[in-house]
């Protein structure tokens, strides 16, 4: 614990040296990054890793079920589904962990905008909370979309629509949420500075 | 063995790897995309005029502090293949405190047959400093060219070719190459200088040339341009509001040439040579310049669009890959081998890296070698020259990812002024002021 508090106090006397200097850059990088790591390592494995995995596998469920695909989910095993191919007719069974769920991307977001210095600390707010929200809807669409490509295209199909597919929509998806959170108030803060 | 590692390494690659990966598929596509424009549509190098009438030419230089450099500049204007008496040239001083304009009376007994105009401003600003000369301009075409600049020998003459063949022609950029011997010294500093050259060598033949075929240019180099007179007289001229004069004023031409029917092009044949970078500081402060100006240019222009009306503009596009992706970019950077302490082994995050650095070398490989298809004579040998310059390019890139991210923040934080304090410096200076100030106390 004592270790935890050390680094935590080195990371943000650090950070508010270089803010106080104005070495945005440095400020950005060690702030931005230095959240996301520690984040993620208090985030692992604990009871709201847990709970964000349930909540994704439950939506999945109903989510599913209503389209017609036949899914298991159980108590004891949060982020677990069980999904009945229709192709093969057999099961296969899907863990949501903390490479799926979200959480991971979730640090990462947080970090850059709780550090943005482009932003007010009222929009940022209200940006981390709907930014928050958009990245749980669509980690859901991802997760979707690799359940579909393996009931349509079979259990081989795995590798590709969990690696590639999958990930790919979930990106392009992340990259309008990260438009719209850093890029958009930023040429508003550029267009008011030049006097438009 | 083998094949598991590579599997499980493509496979984390594509899954993590994704946030630095999908920046590099879209750098990827647009690359194919300008190499097959370029392919299928290769610049027309302007042909020779068949009167023999030459129109007046009008050159602008905004003059700051030039005494080292203007001499050169002025000389390789009167020793192009081009009539001396079809020139006006147009000297703005514009908060000058060395010898500038001694070094313009210098030039000017030891040059008469040439008409030379010296202006001198009571504020700075190059912007106010070329709209002044601009109201002096005489001839059918403007030429606009930094007083740190040099023209090639041939360079009006092309581009006089170039609009007198096009009537739909408004205005057009020249290509910028740095000036150095390519391939003689292998210093740190000529690697980057050659790095540099290859950088603008594919900036101009193949970068701009696309933005030309699709008539989206996005900036006239300031370097040298040049400007159809009436075209020039009816936009708003250079405005001071961005750090980006000559970007700004593009895309004012760019509306009024969409309106009327004419059209921007790079004619990468009429050049000019500007001086290498001469220190990492320097390129840092101008890729934090070229960022903020990038930035506040697009932010005037695009009327606070929302994300999908926004890429449907080609700036709109740019600034996602230049912006919006540069900050998943970041934290993956870090956060890839942080993976290691989630359990992935360290040989599959250094697989993971190399594997990208492989691709970036492979990127740049095509572009070089499509770019150099493009070049001709002496310099051409020079560049295949330092064909080995292109194993340093992702590192380069890499560097100047770094510098852009700068001028990011440092537009949304800072005032804008010509010359940035680099980070290393900064913090060098912080850390010393505590230090005496504890010392102090």
């Amino acid at each position: 614990m004592i270790y935890w508090i050390a680094a935590v106090l080195g990371w943000a006397l650090i950070g508010i040296f270089l803010r106080y200097h104005r070495i945005w850059v440095f400020y950005y990088i060690w702030c931005a990054v230095g959240f996301t790591l520690m984040a993620i390592l208090v985030l692992r494995s604990s009871p709201m890793e847990y709970k964000i995995e349930q909540v994704t596998g439950l939506l999945l469920h109903y989510v599913l079920d209503y389209m017609g695909i036949k899914t298991y989910v159980f108590d004891k095993a949060p982020g677990t589904i069980l999904v009945l191919l229709a192709l093969e007719n057999s099961w296969t069974c899907i863990d949501i962990d903390i490479e799926c769920s979200g959480l991971l991307e979730a640090c990462v977001l947080l970090g850059l905008l709780i550090f943005y210095p482009g932003v007010k600390l009222g929009r940022r707010l209200w940006s981390g909370i709907a930014g928050l929200a958009a990245l749980f809807l669509i980690n859901l669409i991802r997760l979707l979309t690799v359940v579909l490509v393996l009931s349509t295209s079979g259990r081989d199909s795995m590798y590709i629509a969990h690696t590639l597919i999958g990930r790919l929509v979930f990106f392009f998806l992340l990259i309008i949420v990260y438009w719209y959170i850093f890029t958009r108030p930023a040429l508003s803060r550029v267009r008011r500075g030049t006097g438009q | 063995m083998t094949d598991l590692f590579l599997e499980r390494s493509l496979a984390f690659l594509l899954f993590w790897g994704i946030w630095i990966l999908a920046p590099l598929v879209i750098d990827f596509t647009t690359a194919m995309v300008y190499i097959l424009m370029v392919t299928f549509y290769p610049e027309n190098k302007p042909e020779k005029l068949q009167t023999d009438y030459l129109p007046m030419v009008s050159v602008v230089i905004p003059v700051h502090d030039s005494s080292a450099t203007l001499y050169q500049c002025l000389q390789s204007i009167t020793r192009q293949e081009y009539p001396a008496e079809k020139l006006q040239i147009i000297c703005v001083n514009n908060g000058s405190s060395d010898n500038s304009f001694a070094v313009f009376s210098q030039f000017q007994n030891d040059y008469h047959d040439i008409l030379m105009n010296w202006i001198t401003m009571d504020e700075p600003g190059k912007s106010f400093a070329l709209n002044a000369g601009i109201y002096m301009i005489k001839g059918d075409y403007v030429f606009n060219i930094d007083s740190d600049a040099w023209l090639d020998k041939k360079a009006i003459l092309t581009m006089v070719e170039a609009f007198e063949n096009d009537p739909h022609l408004a205005a057009a950029t020249g290509a910028i190459h740095i000036d150095k011997k390519l391939g003689e010294n292998t210093r740190i500093i000529d690697v980057l200088h050659y790095c540099e050259e290859i950088e603008y060598l594919v900036a101009f033949n193949i970068g701009r040339r696309y933005q030309s075929v699709t008539n989206n240019l996005f900036t006239l180099a300031g370097a040298f341009s040049a400007f159809r007179r009436e075209v020039l007289l009816q936009s708003f001229l250079y405005s001071e509001r961005t750090v980006s004069e000559d970007t700004d004023l593009t895309f004012h031409i760019r509306k009024f040439a969409l309106k009327n029917n004419l059209r921007l092009t790079c004619v990468s044949s009429a050049i000019a040579y500007v001086e290498p970078i001469s220190s990492l500081s320097r390129l840092y402060s101008q890729r934090v310049r070229w960022q903020r100006g990038q930035l506040e240019v697009t932010a005037l222009h695009s009327h606070n669009d929302g994300f999908l009306k926004s890429i449907t503009s080609f700036y709109g596009r740019t600034l996602v890959v230049d912006h919006t992706l540069a900050f998943s970019r970041l934290t993956w950077t870090f956060l890839i081998p942080f993976l290691y302490f989630l359990g992935y082994p360290l040989t599959l995050v250094f697989a993971a890296f190399i594997g990208l650095y492989f691709c970036y070398l492979l990127l740049d490989f095509l572009y070089y070698i499509v770019a150099v298809k493009e070049t001709s004579g002496d310099y051409r040998k020079g560049i295949k020259k330092i064909w080995w310059v292109v194993f340093f390019l992702p590192l380069f890139r890499f560097i100047t990812y770094w510098f852009r991210f700068s001028g990011l923040l440092l537009t949304l934080t800072e005032q804008s002024t010509w010359k940035v304090q680099n980070p290393v410096e900064q913090l060098k200076e912080a850390v010393k002021k505590s230090f005496h100030f504890t010392s102090r106390s």
